[in-house]
C-alpha cells in the first residue's frame, strides 16, 4: 500500500510530484472561490489528502480531473457551510456577514519592477472578473482556460456534461472579455 | 473564438500563471507541509486500516460462532449415541439410504479390532456386518418396511 501511496507503477509518475506541481495552483483557484486564504488552504490540504487516500492507486492520467473534482466539491462543502453559519450568526443577532468571510486581498506582499506590478494588477482584474460569475461559469473557464483541461475531464471535474462544459464557458469567456475590456 | 477571446485568454494564463509563480513563502511552505501530511495521512491510514480490518473480521467470527459453540457437545453426544445405539430403528423407519449408509461407516468393524470384538461379543461383529451389508443393498431402503 505504501507504494501505491508514493508511486503509480503503470505510468510512473509520482503521485508527491503531482501534488506538487499541482498544490499552488490549486491554492489559486479556491482563493479566487472562496475569498479567504486560510480557507483555501484547508481546501487544497483536504483535496490532496483525499486524492492520496482514495485514488493514488488510479491510472495517473486520471489524477488531474479527479484531484479538480475534489477541490470543488471541498470548496463548495466550504462555502456551504459558510451559509449555515451566516444563518446561525443572524440567528444570534450578529450584522456580520459571515458568508463571504474577511475581505479578500490577492496576496502577493513582495514588490517587485513594473512588469510584476502590471502582472499583479491583472491578476487582482482576473480574480474580482471570476469572482462576479455565475459559480459554474467561473469553474469552468477556471478548469477549461486556466488549467487546460480537455472538455471531456473538465466535464468529469464538474460532475456535468460535455455540452454544459461548453456552454459554461462560453458564457463565461464572454463575460470577462466585456469585464476586462481594459486589457485590451 | 475570436481575436478578443484569444488575447483575453492568453493575458488570463500569464496573469494566473504569474500569480502562482509569486505565491509567498509561507503560504509555499504551508502548502508543502500540506502535501507531506496528506501523504504520511494516507500511509498511516494503510498501516492500521489492515489490523483493524483483521480484529473486525475476527470479532465477526467470534459472535457468529460464540452462540453455537454451545450446542456443539450437546448435539454431538446424543448424535454419535444415535447412530450406534439404534440400528435397528434407522432400518425400520424412515430413514433414507444414505443414513444407513453413513451409518454403516461410523458403525464398520475396524479390521484390526475383529479379533478382539469377536472375543468380546460374537454376536456384535455379525450385527456388524449385517449392517454393513445391508447398507450395501439397492433396496435397503424400502426392505424394512
Amino acid at each position: 500500500m505504501d507504494g501505491s501511496v508514493q508511486t503509480n507503477s503503470s505510468h510512473g509518475q509520482s503521485i508527491s510530484a503531482f501534488l506538487a506541481g499541482i498544490e499552488r495552483r490549486a491554492f489559486r483557484h479556491a482563493e479566487i472561490a472562496l475569498k479567504h486564504r486560510e480557507d483555501a488552504l484547508d481546501a487544497v490540504q483536504d483535496a490532496m489528502l483525499k486524492l492520496v487516500q482514495r485514488y493514488a492507486d488510479k491510472p495517473s492520467i486520471e489524477w488531474s480531473p479527479l484531484f479538480w473534482s475534489v477541490l470543488r466539491s471541498r470548496i463548495t462543502d466550504i462555502r456551504r457551510r459558510r451559509r449555515v453559519r451566516s444563518v446561525l450568526v443572524g440567528w444570534m443577532g450578529s450584522t456580520n456577514d459571515a458568508d463571504e468571510g474577511p475581505v479578500w486581498e490577492p496576496a502577493d506582499p513582495t514588490p517587485g519592477p513594473a512588469h510584476l506590478h502590471s502582472d499583479r494588477e491583472s491578476y487582482r482584474a482576473l480574480s474580482t472578473a471570476l469572482q462576479a460569475l455565475p459559480r459554474r461559469q467561473r469553474e469552468a473557464y477556471q478548469l477549461r482556460v486556466l488549467e487546460g483541461l480537455d472538455v471531456a475531464d473538465t466535464a468529469r471535474a464538474m460532475g456535468c456534461s460535455e455540452g454544459s462544459v461548453k456552454t459554461h464557458t462560453s458564457r463565461a469567456m464572454d463575460a470577462l472579455r466585456r469585464q476586462l475590456e481594459d486589457w485590451r | 473564438m475570436n481575436a478578443n477571446d484569444i488575447e483575453t485568454t492568453l493575458r488570463a494564463r500569464a496573469a494566473f500563471n504569474a500569480s502562482v509563480d509569486s505565491i509567498d513563502a509561507d503560504t509555499r511552505r504551508r502548502l508543502r507541509e500540506s502535501r507531506l501530511q496528506a501523504q504520511h495521512g494516507a500511509q498511516r491510514r494503510a498501516r492500521w486500516i489492515w489490523p483493524a480490518g483483521a480484529a473486525l473480521t475476527a470479532a465477526l467470527v467470534l459472535v457468529v460462532l460464540l452462540p453455537r459453540t454451545p450446542h456443539v457437545p450437546v448435539a454431538t453426544a446424543p448424535t454419535t449415541m444415535t447412530t450406534i445405539a439404534q440400528p435397528a430403528i434407522a432400518t425400520t423407519t424412515t430413514r433414507t439410504r444414505g443414513d444407513i449408509a453413513s451409518i454403516a461407516d461410523i458403525t464398520a468393524p475396524d479390521p484390526v479390532n475383529v479379533d478382539a470384538i469377536e472375543a468380546a461379543d460374537p454376536d456384535m461383529l455379525s450385527d456388524i456386518e449385517f449392517y454393513g451389508w445391508l447398507a450395501k443393498q439397492p433396496n435397503a431402503n424400502a426392505s424394512g418396511d
